[in-house]
């Protein structure tokens, strides 16, 4: 009769703490955080697209310099020919110079605004890329949460056993070059 | 010992082995085969809502597609149209919202304004060429013909195919090396750089089709 009360208790014991450890398990959240301007940074994407955006800023650029040799080509022929040009012709010279001067302006303006928009947008298509890999990774290794470190974020300590940047970094590059 | 039949078995069974290359009998089979991602000859990117699919469309499933349209098949006519179309790579890109996070037909997707649909659409058109190239070797390969199909309004995808052809026909690399890399530079849907990487094998593994029963 003991015997049996004993067993019984162990048994009951046995299954109480299966079930502690199941409840456990399953209200433990799978939870990591990434440093996410390194992350951008290492991005293969990232680097891809600066340099992209690069080639394109020199070329406006040379278009910009054509654009001021020819003003300065322009004054300096002005100024040579200065002494054989009449009062009148020095004012429609002049006028014109000044349309060249304020058209040059103009077109530099422009392309900054150019270059910004464009440049916001390459940046917009990097973190979209970046964010939905990181959904994506999440999903399929069963996090619950993935945080990211922000310059003006709210995490201010994470523990470097959480810290997922490497290993995102290496499977979002391997999944951008096809690898 | 092992008899005539079981030698006649053996080597039935290496032949089957060292040929890769299966056969499907439907054109349903066929198509299954060439969209299961698992086969590496169609592959997806996802990024903001935006889903990028793109496809390698192997010489036979061309040739079919020519032959719907014609009264008489036989053999002479198929080799015919597969030797013409193993002179070039074509894919298939397709553009697409992300079923899981939007609905909606992809022309609309993030436009404020006529402007920009008008943006869209004469880019799609007419100028998506300049934003796709190949890449074989380290060799760059830009499209002879980049084609937007139309649908009337009826899917809420885009649907582009693109043909590659080699500068010169001694270009050996073009059909033989390991690696194809396909890219899209998107300039409209903000998804950034896409790169996809169809590996030769893969496009060797292509099931023959059969044609007629």
């Amino acid at each position: 009769m003991k015997k049996n009360i004993i067993i019984t208790v162990l048994a009951i014991g046995i299954v109480v703490n299966l079930g502690l450890t199941i409840f456990n398990i399953k209200s433990t959240k799978k939870v990591a955080y990434v440093r996410s301007q390194d992350l951008v940074y290492a991005f293969d994407g990232m680097k891809e697209m600066q340099l992209k955006f690069q080639e394109k800023s020199k070329t406006w650029e040379a278009n910009i310099d054509t654009l001021k040799m020819e003003y300065q080509k322009s004054v300096t022929d002005y100024q040579q020919q200065i002494n054989q040009l009449s009062v009148e012709e020095r004012a429609d010279r002049e006028n014109l110079l000044y349309m060249q001067q304020n058209n040059l302006a103009q077109y530099a303006e422009n392309m900054k605004i150019k270059a910004q928009e464009e440049e916001n947008e390459m940046l917009e298509g990097v973190l979209n890329q970046v964010n939905a890999f990181v959904e994506d990774y999440g999903q399929k290794n069963n996090y619950d949460l993935i945080l990211g470190t922000t310059m003006s974020g709210s995490i201010l300590y994470g523990n470097e056993v959480i810290d997922i940047t490497q290993e995102i970094i290496t499977a979002i590059n391997n999944d951008y070059n096809g690898r | 010992m092992v008899g005539k039949k079981g030698y006649i078995g053996m080597l039935f069974l290496l032949m089957l082995v060292a040929c890769n290359t299966t056969t499907v009998n439907t054109y349903e089979e066929y198509l299954a085969w060439l969209n299961d991602s698992e086969n590496g000859l169609t592959m997806d990117k996802k990024a903001g809502g935006i889903i990028i699919k793109v496809k390698h469309l192997p010489s036979n499933y061309l040739a079919y597609q020519d032959l719907l349209h014609q009264s008489q098949v036989n053999k002479d006519i198929v080799d015919s149209l597969i030797n013409n179309y193993d002179k070039s790579l074509t894919f298939l890109l397709n553009i697409g919202v992300d079923g899981d996070i939007k609905k909606g037909d992809v022309m609309y997707h993030d436009v404020k304004n006529y402007e920009e649909y008008k943006k869209k659409l004469y880019n799609m058109n007419f100028d998506i060429e300049k934003n796709i190239s190949l890449t074989i070797n380290e060799k760059e390969y830009f499209p002879v013909l980049a084609h937007l199909e139309n649908v009337y309004g009826l899917t809420e995808s885009r649907n582009i195919m693109i043909v590659f052809v080699p500068e010169t026909e001694n270009e050996q690399s073009f059909y033989n090396a390991k690696e194809i890399a396909f890219t899209y530079e998107d300039e409209l849907f903000n998804t950034g750089i896409s790169h996809f990487v169809f590996k030769r094998k893969n496009i060797n593994n292509i099931p023959s089709f059969i044609f007629w029963n």
